[in-house]
């Protein structure tokens, strides 16, 4: 009698088994990520404006200069340059020949100072992440010291930031 | 005695023999088609890695089924990348577009795992009628810590007639 139980199990799991079917089917999603490097830059300071003995003597530093924010997936180096050799003169007595190194920057947390020219230079470096990683938010101090050496007038200059993978 | 219990034993494994084809093999009448249109994923801005990405009418799901109702599964069977760090699981997900004429679907966003989740019903279908389901493939915001590379999922969709 039990035998037979077991046999009547068996036989009605597999006529169950029978009809439960399935059939498969499969797609291929992909991701395909590209580098992404992205600064924002936030001008704290517009301009600049010599007007003491003691700013044509010393020249002037401006702190926290400008914000910047990186964020980006790659470790990365943060380098900063000018567009021109010489800064754009205006005014009647103004000089054709002030050059982009009477310009410093550093950044904020640091004493060293570099001279600004149309050759990049690096100033700091960074892990991928958003801004929230530690050092892809951080501020530059700009150092201005034209001395007396250039006559009255406005003077304008492109400084140019740029990030690079590491 | 013997008789009766070798008759049932027969039986039951013919039975199950044939159930173990059926199951392994698609129809003219039962069967499941995936028609992929575009299920690629290019992220190549801060906004892309920032916010959900969705790629709209990604692929097609066709269904003949005959025999009854079904159902249909999916979940991630495989996943392969060039970097070190992979795309989690829960990332990738599908939204049905439209459903087929005449059913009722699904229209929530359903991110997917290992484990199958069940994104369709049907009823059956009949004559030489298919059942089309469109969905929508979906990406959840990477972030910036998933490196630059290639990442490469299999979804697999399986169809089952209670």
């Amino acid at each position: 009698m039990l035998k037979k139980c077991f046999y009547t199990v068996l036989f009605l799991c597999a006529v169950f088994s029978a009809r439960s079917q399935s059939f498969n089917g499969t797609i291929n999603p992909s991701v395909n990520v590209q580098t992404v490097l992205n600064l924002n830059v936030v001008q704290n300071i517009a301009s600049l404006n010599f007007s003491t003995l003691d700013q044509f003597n010393n020249g002037i530093t401006v702190s926290n200069y400008s914000t910047m924010q990186i964020k980006g997936n790659f470790d990365w180096t943060f380098s900063v340059s000018t567009t021109t050799q010489y800064f754009t003169a205006s005014g009647a007595s103004a000089s054709p020949n002030m050059p982009a190194s009477i310009l410093q920057m550093s950044l904020s947390t640091s004493p060293t100072y570099y001279t600004l020219s149309t050759t990049p230079q690096q100033i700091s470096a960074g892990s991928q992440g958003d801004e929230t990683e530690t050092g892809n938010l951080f501020n530059v101090n700009l150092k201005a010291n034209p001395g007396y050496d250039y006559g009255p007038g406005t003077y304008s200059i492109t400084i140019t930031y740029t990030i690079t993978t590491l | 005695m013997f008789n009766l219990n070798v008759k049932y034993i027969l039986i039951a494994v013919i039975i199950s023999a044939f159930s173990i084809v059926k199951s392994a093999a698609q129809n003219a009448s039962n069967y499941i088609l995936l028609t992929p249109t575009n299920v690629g994923f290019n992220i190549n801005s801060a906004s892309a890695l920032e916010s959900t990405s969705t790629i709209t009418n990604s692929f097609k799901v066709t269904c003949r089924s005959r025999n009854g109702a079904y159902s249909v599964y999916l979940k991630i069977s495989a996943r392969s990348q060039s970097t070190n760090t992979p795309i989690p699981y829960n990332s990738l997900g599908v939204k049905l577009n439209a459903a087929a004429t005449g059913q009722t679907g699904n229209f929530n966003d359903i991110y997917l795992s290992t484990i199958d989740q069940l994104i369709i019903q049907g009823t059956a279908t009949s004559g030489t009628r298919v059942h089309d389901w469109t969905y929508n493939l979906l990406l959840k915001p990477l972030g910036y810590n998933i490196k630059p590379g290639s990442y490469n999922f299999t979804l697999l969709f399986t169809m089952t007639q209670p």
